[in-house]
């Protein structure tokens, strides 16, 4: 009898030590998957004696993750609006450099400059009227741009949204596996690995609490309040746009805003998605404002002359002017050329550069606050991206350490000699017993 | 088992987010070292662009100026240049004519009367000049010479003073015809020309039309002197002779007044040589200024890159070592 316990006792330390060099072997491997949490196994004393496995433990820690999720989505958003921002200022491009808005309206300074003191040169003439030209044409680019950056976030959202969609749903179905598999008592922690990546990306966009239910189910709910997921994954909605023009806002109703199950979501927390809806109903729309603020400044200075004005396709040279640059001297209703020397309007066309602020100023206005908002917001995200760093270290520092499973490794393969060694000796006694 | 190791990936992590900065701070700095200015502009001024921009504005302006006051002052020296064509040409004639010892014979009248027609010739064309495809003394039209040639203004005054019997006569013709005809037939030219603008605030009038009261007066005197040679008061000795000495009389009131206006326009071409000297001086300034905003200290910046290059230097071999201490080598 007692010689048949140990021998029981012995297969349940060989079975125990081969089930954990599985779990060390699954550990190793798994070394640099960055979805996989360490598991260590249990074991309790058999009742039968001997040693049995109770479950497989996935080592995570949870306030660790959730402040992780928070910092990731807060630098993924932060540095969205400063990539949106970065760009912008590199398309107005900064004083001085050329090909910037400020030295394109200097150079309009310049050449006018240049046509007043030499009015009779139909090559001055033609040079201001191409420099208005070139201006009005960076000034629409810019408008342009922003516009397009808006479409992008616009594109961007529905393509988040079809992603969120599709995780919740995914999510809900693992959850249904992990309660009814984690009942029967079987290993869920690959389901649990799955689950967490998948919840992972839904944080990075709008950031969410995770709420364990008793079944291993997990609900989730956004940062002000709204359930994203509780036993069923809810919907959101969103219709994107097929063009982006300036006058289409989410407040004329041309843009679409977020509906979770039919009901509007508008306080999306610190996230990506938040950040994308920012980019195209608040920063883009702030940016266009200011750019049209800048040419109904450039229109008013030159009001009169036809050198810019505001077209259907936003600023232009009036094309009377562009086919005969001698109006610019004789003003755009003069019948025929006036006297050559006559530098009239065009003295005060230089002067009228210099009203106010100056149209220069006005550029620089434009410029500073972009990039004022730019250093601000690029400041936020590299202070989120320094603190998402120091979070994910901590997290990936509970992570498979090789060093310490093969120091397992080396205990486990001991205990199952040791294990194999008692079942010898057994085997000795029985044959003993046997040839008595 | 409470686990107080760090794990494979976080030590991967960490070295992996080291060098990615380390990279991004060797790349701004070393463009910082070569260009010697702020990689990034916007940092470099604090989002402000408003000295900057005030700045390359100023710069832009000067520049464009500068080419305003060479052309300026390029117009401005022509005319003072045909003024003294104009004294040339009329050299002591004034004072030959008015003198009555050298009109004491026909014959010397004629003679004046000839070096009259030459120096009105003369002082027509000086006043048709032009200078960079411009005409100087026609005001805003430059495109064409400011007077009609010395055939056809003398052809007019022939006519108009034909039915003088004296001197006096003529002259008062010759007078009437300057104050009334003279801007219809003579003068092509337009409107006195706006002054020329060199600066934000500097406005310089130094440009002079035909019109100009002493150019006229000139023409007068020259013309009646002219009219001599074209057989004016035929036969009447004495009255060419008064004639002779009104039109020298004529011509030296003429002479006093070109002195002064090119005394005017000697003082505008003096303030555009000034403007011309203030532009380079501020250009300088301002570039000055400028680089002030935007350089990077060139010793900080190069000692930085240095140290970063050290840096990364050991975070490679930190990772070598730390890839190398593994515990499956050495079982």
């Amino acid at each position: 009898m007692s010689l048949g316990s140990a021998l029981s006792i012995a297969q349940s330390g060989l079975n125990a030590a081969s089930r954990s060099a599985d779990l060390t072997s699954q550990n190793i491997a798994n070394a640099l998957n960055e979805g996989y949490a360490r598991r260590e196994m249990s074991l309790t004393t058999r009742a039968t004696g001997g040693v049995v496995v109770t479950g497989v433990t996935r080592f995570v820690d949870q306030a660790v993750t959730a402040d992780r999720r928070t910092a990731e989505a807060g630098s993924a958003g932060s540095t969205a609006r400063a990539g949106f921002l970065g760009d912008l200022e590199g398309a107005i491009g900064v004083a001085g450099a050329t090909g910037s808005l400020g030295s394109l309206v200097a150079g309009l300074e310049g050449a006018l400059i240049d046509a007043a003191s030499q009015p009779q040169s139909p090559t001055a003439l033609g040079t201001a009227v191409r420099a208005a030209d070139t201006l009005a044409e960076r000034v629409n680019t810019l408008g342009d741009t922003v516009q397009a950056a808006r479409l992008k976030a616009d594109g961007q959202i529905a393509t988040t949204v079809r992603g969120l969609n599709t995780a919740l749903k995914q999510v809900e179905a693992l959850n249904t596996q992990i309660a009814g598999l984690g009942g029967s008592g079987t290993d869920v922690t690959t389901l649990q690995d799955q689950r967490q990546a998948l919840v992972d990306t839904i944080a990075r966009q709008i950031p969410v609490r995770e709420v364990t239910r008793d079944d291993g189910r997990i609900a989730l709910v956004t940062q002000n309040g709204a359930t994203l997921l509780d036993g069923k994954a809810a919907t959101l909605s969103f219709s994107p746009a097929n063009a982006m023009t300036a006058g289409m806002t989410r407040e004329s109703g041309a843009l679409s805003g977020l509906t979770l199950n039919g009901h509007p979501l508008t306080k999306l927390g610190d996230g990506e998605l938040a950040a994308q809806f920012d980019i195209r109903d608040t920063l883009g729309v702030a940016a266009q404002a200011d750019l049209d603020a800048v040419a109904q400044d450039l229109t008013a200075r030159f009001a009169d002359s036809g050198l810019m004005e505001a077209g259907a396709d936003g600023l232009q040279v009036n094309a009377a002017l562009a086919d005969e640059p001698w109006r610019l001297r004789d003003g755009l209703d003069a019948v025929a050329e006036g006297a050559k020397g006559d530098a009239t309007r065009l003295s005060a066309l230089v002067a009228s550069m210099g009203d106010g602020r100056g149209a220069e100023g006005v550029a620089k206005d434009l410029l500073s606050s972009v990039s004022s908002a730019r250093i601000a917001t690029e400041d936020e995200a590299s202070f989120r991206t320094a603190q998402y760093d120091t979070l994910r270290t901590a997290e990936l520092a509970n992570g498979v350490d090789t060093d310490t499973e093969m120091t397992n490794l080396l205990v486990i393969q001991q205990a199952y000699s040791a294990n194999a060694k008692v079942i010898q000796a057994v085997d000795a006694m029985m044959n003993t017993l046997l040839e008595l | 088992m409470a686990s107080i190791t760090l794990a494979d990936m976080a030590q991967n992590f960490a070295l992996r987010r080291h060098n990615t900065s380390l990279q991004s701070d060797l790349q701004r700095l070393s463009q910082e070292t070569v260009t010697g200015l702020a990689a990034d502009t916007g940092r470099a001024v604090g989002g402000d662009f408003t000295e900057l921009s005030a700045i390359t504005g100023s710069l832009s302006r000067l520049e464009a100026y500068g080419t305003a006051v060479t052309l300026a002052a390029t117009l401005t020296a022509g005319t003072q240049g045909a003024l003294a064509a104009i004294d040339n040409a009329i050299g002591g004639l004034g004072t030959e004519m008015s003198n009555p010892t050298m009109t004491g014979t026909a014959s010397s009248v004629d003679t004046l009367g000839k070096t009259a027609l030459h120096a009105f010739q003369a002082t027509v064309s000086a006043l048709n000049t032009g200078v960079s495809g411009q005409s100087l003394f026609g005001g805003t039209e430059v495109n064409r010479p400011a007077l009609a040639d010395a055939e056809t203004i003398l052809s007019a005054l022939q006519n108009a003073t034909a039915t003088a019997g004296t001197a006096e006569e003529l002259e008062a013709a010759v007078n009437d015809w300057f104050a009334s005809d003279f801007t219809m037939v003579a003068y092509k030219g337009g409107a006195e020309r706006a002054p020329y603008t060199v600066g934000e605030n500097d406005r310089v009038q130094a440009s002079v039309t035909a019109t100009d009261p002493a150019l006229v007066q000139t023409l007068k005197g020259l013309a009646m002197g002219a009219l001599l040679s074209r057989g004016a008061l035929a036969g009447q000795t004495e009255e060419r002779q008064d004639l002779a000495q009104r039109a020298g009389g004529a011509i030296l009131k003429g002479g006093d007044e070109r002195t002064d206006l090119m005394a005017r326009i000697g003082a505008g071409e003096a303030r555009l040589s000034n403007i011309q000297t203030r532009n380079t001086a501020q250009i300088a300034a301002l570039e000055l200024a400028r680089t002030d905003i935007l350089s990077v200290d060139n010793y900080e910046s190069a000692v930085r890159l240095e140290a970063t290059q050290t840096q990364i230097e050991t975070l490679y071999s930190v990772t070598a070592r730390l890839s190398q201490m593994s515990l499956a080598d050495f079982l």
